[in-house]
């Protein structure tokens, strides 16, 4: 055994741990700020000597051994749970239209062009631009490259989150030119040069 | 002091998580399902094709009368742009040589065996990769199927303030909503990691194209190709008159002098016959996410240097680790089960959401049968009709028309849902399919 297996299975058990400690302070009546930063810590710990031990490889390998625990303890729970008829959260989505409303089906092409089309040209742009500013923050260009490559499905589900969580058309359309804000020099930059 | 969200950010975020779910649902299905499945890509092509050579090794010389055997067979016709050695690894022990037109299976001393029929592996890799569309379209829609997974994860968790507080309780036998609810919330909220994992670099991998596309406009003079070589390296410069083969096995030769302990995956030839070509190695580093690194050799098998994946820029090795966290590749058996459990839970994530936006309704009084059997038919249905290409892989052959045998077949489920027939019934069918259609398809899998 090695001092990085030492070190990788060191971050394993304290992912599970971490799960474990997170269960019994969720359990109680009250919330137990102590096993709760217990628990969050042992996690943090998992990631941080995962990553110690073997890089993003040892990380990835102790947050499956940390899902893992976690799906013992629900299958445990289901297990345990007695049949119950609870009520159930009625909470409305408001997706469609009860008795009376009218379907708005274009307001909804046109929430879906929104989310779903329009937001591929701020993404990419700011994609760019985030490379264009590590260029000049002297970066290597593979670095920038890889930024740009990452960046751009992240700005994408942010520009989705925000155009979905406006409730007005004009709050929607406010988002995606601010989000298209770093496009612009960019694009200027690109065709410039 | 309060972290959580305001009640009508809350309200705001279950409508965009329903939203995004109910848009996307069906397709996030199919793709969680195959992803999950295609986990066992490379075991799949043996259950597949049963009788193919199997090495645990092959030796340099082996792989050089291969590669030149595969040449030999190409003349008459253009002259292959690239040509691949997989090489026999512990998961797929198998020579295949693949050209622009043909793949052979190799015999352990390098004469060419019977042809690659792998048609059944390739249409599941393609169905989750592009959703069966012509490649750029869909792998892009993937890649936004990605982003909207990413979105329903962060509206996930703002949409449930107990998320985490709730995280253990799994009323698993509540039969009136609460359950599924639970089983929704729970497997989400723990498989959290992986699904941000394998949406993020789904989302990277099918939305590379556009990136690449937009970056080759602006700074590279429209030249796809030259974005990527700060990433994952260089091709030797083109020039298209003829050469002899290149010294395969000279360059083996090296990498076993040189580098003992890396795997070597596949060696690629650039403009094979060429004065141009160039010969790369790929090799797996032990304990690493890349893909592996990969070593060029000019076609006298002299070294040439690496492209830097595994000791090169940190960007580099970003963009090279995504491949084996999306696809689990990277631990053996063990991460591959970790990975088709939790694909499981994503799947049924997928599944369930739909179901309790459903079930709320009709609690509302919103009774809507026909939609719920269209939904059975996408839960149910859909894995059935993929177990179906199976059996037709096994009955018609390798060329059997396995993208129209599941699509078709998916859209008939679909509409049969718009049948009278009472929903309890329509799924019992279902599920009745669905383990006939698998036994099925695992007996001719085994016979």
């Amino acid at each position: 055994m090695t001092g990085h297996d030492v070190l990788l299975a060191f971050a394993s058990a304290a992912g599970v741990a971490g799960v474990v400690t997170l269960r019994l302070a969720w359990a109680q009546a009250r919330r137990s700020m102590p096993l709760n930063a217990a628990g969050w810590a042992l996690l943090l710990i998992a990631i941080v000597v995962g990553w110690l031990a073997d890089g993003a490889w040892g990380t990835s390998v102790a947050v499956l051994w940390t899902m893992g625990a976690a799906f013992v303890l629900l299958a445990w729970a289901g297990l345990r749970s007695e049949p119950g008829r609870a009520g159930a959260s009625n909470r409305r989505a408001g997706m469609l239209p009860e008795s009376g409303e009218p379907l708005r089906l274009g307001g909804r092409l046109l929430t879906f062009t929104l989310v779903g089309i329009v937001p591929v040209l701020p993404s990419a742009g700011g994609g760019l631009a985030l490379a264009a500013l590590g260029r000049m923050l002297g970066w290597s260009e593979a670095n920038a490259l890889a930024l740009a490559f990452f960046a751009m499905p992240i700005l994408w589900m942010l520009i989705a989150y925000a155009v979905l969580m406006q409730p007005v058309r004009r709050g929607q359309v406010k988002v995606l030119a601010i989000a298209s804000l770093p496009t612009w020099p960019t694009l200027a930059a690109g065709l410039l040069s | 002091m309060t972290t959580a969200p305001d009640a009508s950010t809350v309200k705001r975020a279950l409508w965009a998580h329903a939203a995004m779910g109910l848009v996307a649902g069906a397709l996030l299905y199919i793709v969680s399902l195959t992803g999950t499945i295609a986990v066992f890509y490379a075991e799949l092509q043996r259950v597949e094709q049963g009788k193919a050579p199997e090495m645990t090794a092959i030796a340099p010389g082996a792989v050089q009368r291969a590669v030149e055997a595969a040449l030999n067979a190409e003349r008459g016709g253009s002259t292959t742009t690239h040509l691949y050695v997989h090489m026999p690894v512990e998961e797929l022990p198998r020579t295949t040589v693949t050209t622009d037109t043909r793949a052979t299976h190799v015999e352990s001393d390098g004469r060419l065996a019977n042809a690659e029929e792998i048609g059944w592996s390739d249409f599941l890799v393609e169905l989750h990769y592009t959703l069966n569309l012509p490649a750029l379209v869909g792998i892009s829609v993937v890649g936004v199927l990605g982003v909207m997974m990413l979105a329903l994860s962060l509206t996930g968790v703002i949409a449930h303030p107990r998320i985490f507080r709730d995280a253990f309780l799994l009323r698993a036998r509540n039969q009136t909503g609460p359950g599924l609810a639970d089983w929704h919330n729970r497997m989400s909220v723990w498989s959290l990691p992986f699904t941000v994992a394998v949406a993020l670099t789904g989302a990277v991998i099918g939305l590379g194209s556009i990136t690449a596309y937009a970056i080759a406009l602006l700074d590279y003079g429209g030249d796809i190709e030259a974005v990527y070589q700060p990433l994952f390296g260089e091709e030797g410069k083109p020039d298209k008159r003829h050469a002899p083969a290149p010294n395969v096995a000279a360059a083996l030769e090296y990498m076993a002098r040189r580098y003992p302990k890396v795997t070597i995956t596949y060696v690629t030839l650039h403009d094979p016959l060429t004065r141009g070509q160039e010969i790369q190695v790929s090799a797996l580093h032990a304990r690493r996410l890349i893909f592996g690194e990969t070593y060029r050799f000019d076609a006298e098998g002299r070294f040439l240097g690496v492209a830097g994946l595994a000791d090169g820029e940190l960007g580099q090795q970003a963009a090279a680790s995504n491949y084996q966290l999306h696809f689990g590749s990277f631990g053996g058996l063990p991460v591959k089960l970790a990975y088709v459990l939790f694909g499981m839970a994503l799947t049924a994530i997928c599944a369930t959401g739909t179901y309790i936006w459903l079930g709320k309704r009709r609690r509302r009084g919103h009774d809507e049968p026909r939609l719920l059997k269209a939904w059975d038919a996408v839960v149910w249905g859909s894995p059935m009709v993929l177990a179906l290409t199976l059996v037709a892989r096994f009955v018609i052959g390798n060329g059997a028309p396995f993208a129209a045998v599941f699509w078709i077949g998916t859209l008939l489920a679909l509409t049969i849902a718009f049948a009278p027939i009472a929903p309890s019934h329509f799924r019992r069918v279902l599920q009745f399919a669905l383990v006939v259609s698998c036994v099925g398809a695992g007996g001719l899998a085994l016979a």
